[in-house]
């Protein structure tokens, strides 16, 4: 009941605030949002555990925006995960985004608040139409732990070039989350009273080359010398030296049919063995995914007519591992995960999507599971 | 529930064509000297949109929820000839921005020129890459999302927005002014 009544006060607040832009142009505010329904089955598991399918709506977020003239605004996303926020049960009420932007001119601006670590492609834009297959590519969630945002303040801007750039100072991670199994997706502090005693940064660039091809890098890095648990942030000496650095390249190509896209990202832990020795999370010394994807809209051959609608068939290949190498711990062969995802993806406008994608998860560990999912997602 | 619709249904949507006057005049300088070459002055004209035409309009129109009363057009003289304006502005994810439809005499479209794009994300709408996708189309059927306006990566919302923004002025204006 406490996520129903904090979104009833959210919303309320909203209709305080908003005015339709078109009556006034210099101040007013918007409302948007995004969800996804997820459908999970898992049809096969080597250890003999299937339980029956799950019927889950994952996410329902509202992006509400305020300009308060022609070049300050601010922007938020709110989230609901589960449906509830229930103890034992799960479910999140989270912000995702909040900030203030000030955008100076188009090469140059400076936003300051919540922001999304501009690394990977998922994790910048995760609207549920904008890519393929129900859940998002595991490589987004193990390597970038996406939806990943942090509080922190920079600079971002683009050029008629092509070229576009953000480069955030930000809070870093808590070292106490970094596990061999999980990555740094533990280590996300989010916004929620964030310590600086660990400091981050990310920087990206990224280049439009033509209508079709989109390419670019990105940078973060975070020092790990405070442990975090609730309210307690304690220095440990021996961090000192210790930092987690993630540098990731991608690109992503559009035709009217076509949609190809693939990224690579490798992250390292500096002085990773006197952090295992204190939180015994068997963190990987570095961690590699990858992943590539292919999707091709069949619907104009098989209608022959020029419509909105989009059929799309797309086969995704990922490979990632949370303990590529190891320092002085046991290389965990089922952190090493090779994934199949094949499907189709039905638009009947291109912010609706029905999916549909049966995936082959397997693991050098030899562990297997056949999962079908089946999903519609909508933003707005 | 109700007045959640309500709230989504009154902000979201795009009830009417921006004047002129309400948009940055020094970007609408700008714009013409990039896309025409020259600033000269602009005769602005309100066109009423008669009620004969609203029941069509109604049909074919994709984004405006509400056929509107007027269409503002703005005329330019120029050495190439005469070149119609056409002001608006469209949803982008978060926010909105405003452009120009530019026209020549036979209604073909010279430009989309972007005049102020205010977020972060859909800002690839305004590259030439996918400005020139509407350079010569003077049919509105012809304007189609996906197929024969392609998406541009990282914009998929700005780039439908505008699609269909464009889509409805050229059907209301070829309806009352072209």
């Amino acid at each position: 009941m406490k996520s129903v009544q904090f979104l009833s006060i959210f919303i309320f607040a909203i209709v305080l605030f908003c005015q339709p832009v078109h009556a006034q142009q210099q101040q007013g505010g918007t409302l948007g949002g995004y969800g996804e329904l997820h459908y999970n089955d898992v049809l096969y598991n080597d250890n003999g555990m299937n339980s029956p399918g799950r019927l889950d709506f994952h996410r329902f977020i509202l992006y509400a925006s305020y300009r308060f003239n022609d070049w300050v605004s601010f922007y938020s996303e709110l989230e609901l995960e589960h449906t509830l926020l229930e103890v034992d049960e799960g479910g999140e009420v989270a912000l995702e985004q909040a900030f203030v932007d000030l955008s100076i001119k188009p090469e140059f601006g400076v936003r300051a608040g919540l922001l999304l670590v501009p690394v990977g492609i998922v994790n910048p834009i995760h609207e549920p139409p904008t890519f393929h297959g129900v859940e998002r590519p595991n490589v987004e969630r193990y390597i970038i732990p996406s939806t990943w945002r942090e509080s922190g303040i920079g600079v971002y801007g683009k050029f008629q070039s092509g070229w576009s750039y953000q480069a955030y100072a930000m809070a870093g991670l808590k070292p106490n989350g970094i596990t061999g199994g999980n990555g740094i997706r533990g280590a996300r502090q989010n916004g929620f009273e964030s310590t600086l005693g660990n400091f981050g940064g990310s920087a990206r660039i990224d280049y439009q080359a033509n209508l079709n091809l989109k390419f670019g890098v990105s940078y973060f890095f975070s020092t790990l010398r405070y442990e975090r648990d609730g309210d307690l942030v304690v220095k440990i000496p021996e961090l000192e030296n210790t930092s987690f650095n993630m540098i990731e390249g991608h690109i992503q190509y559009t035709s009217s049919r076509l949609e190809a896209r693939g990224l690579l990202a490798f992250s390292g832990i500096s002085n990773v063995d006197e952090l295992n020795t204190e939180f015994g999370n068997g963190a990987g010394k570095s961690q590699f995914g990858g992943y590539a994807e292919l999707a091709y809209d069949l619907l104009p051959s098989l209608t022959g007519k020029l419509t909105e609608q989009q059929l799309f068939v797309f086969g995704r290949f990922e490979t990632y591992d949370t303990q590529l190498k190891t320092d002085l711990i046991a290389d965990n062969a089922e952190n090493e995960r090779y994934e199949y995802t094949f499907g189709f993806t039905y638009k009947p406008v291109s912010q609706v999507a029905f999916k549909a994608d049966y995936q082959l998860l397997t693991s050098a560990g030899i562990k297997e599971i056949h999962m079908l999912n089946l999903g519609v997602g909508y933003n707005f | 529930m109700m007045l959640f619709c309500l709230l989504v249904g009154g902000i979201c949507s795009s009830v009417a064509q921006t004047s002129p006057t309400s948009l940055n005049q020094v970007l609408i300088r700008e714009s013409m000297q990039a896309v025409l070459g020259e600033h000269g002055p602009i005769r602005w004209k309100t066109i009423p949109i008669p009620d004969e035409q609203r029941a069509m309009l109604d049909r074919e129109l994709k984004q405006l929820k509400k056929v509107p009363d007027t269409l503002y057009v703005g005329t330019v003289e120029t050495p190439g000839g005469i070149r119609r304006i056409i002001p608006d502005e469209a949803p982008s994810r978060s926010e909105t921005f405003s452009f120009l439809l530019y026209l020549d005499e036979q209604s073909e479209i010279l430009d989309v020129d972007v005049l102020k794009y205010r977020e972060n994300y859909g800002y690839e709408i305004d590259y030439k890459y996918f400005r020139k996708q509407f350079k010569g189309v003077s049919r509105p059927d012809r304007i189609i999302f996906g197929r024969t306006i392609q998406n541009i990566s990282g914009a998929t919302i700005s780039a439908r927005s505008i699609t269909h923004a464009v889509h409805d002025l050229l059907t209301i204006y070829q309806r009352v002014g072209g």
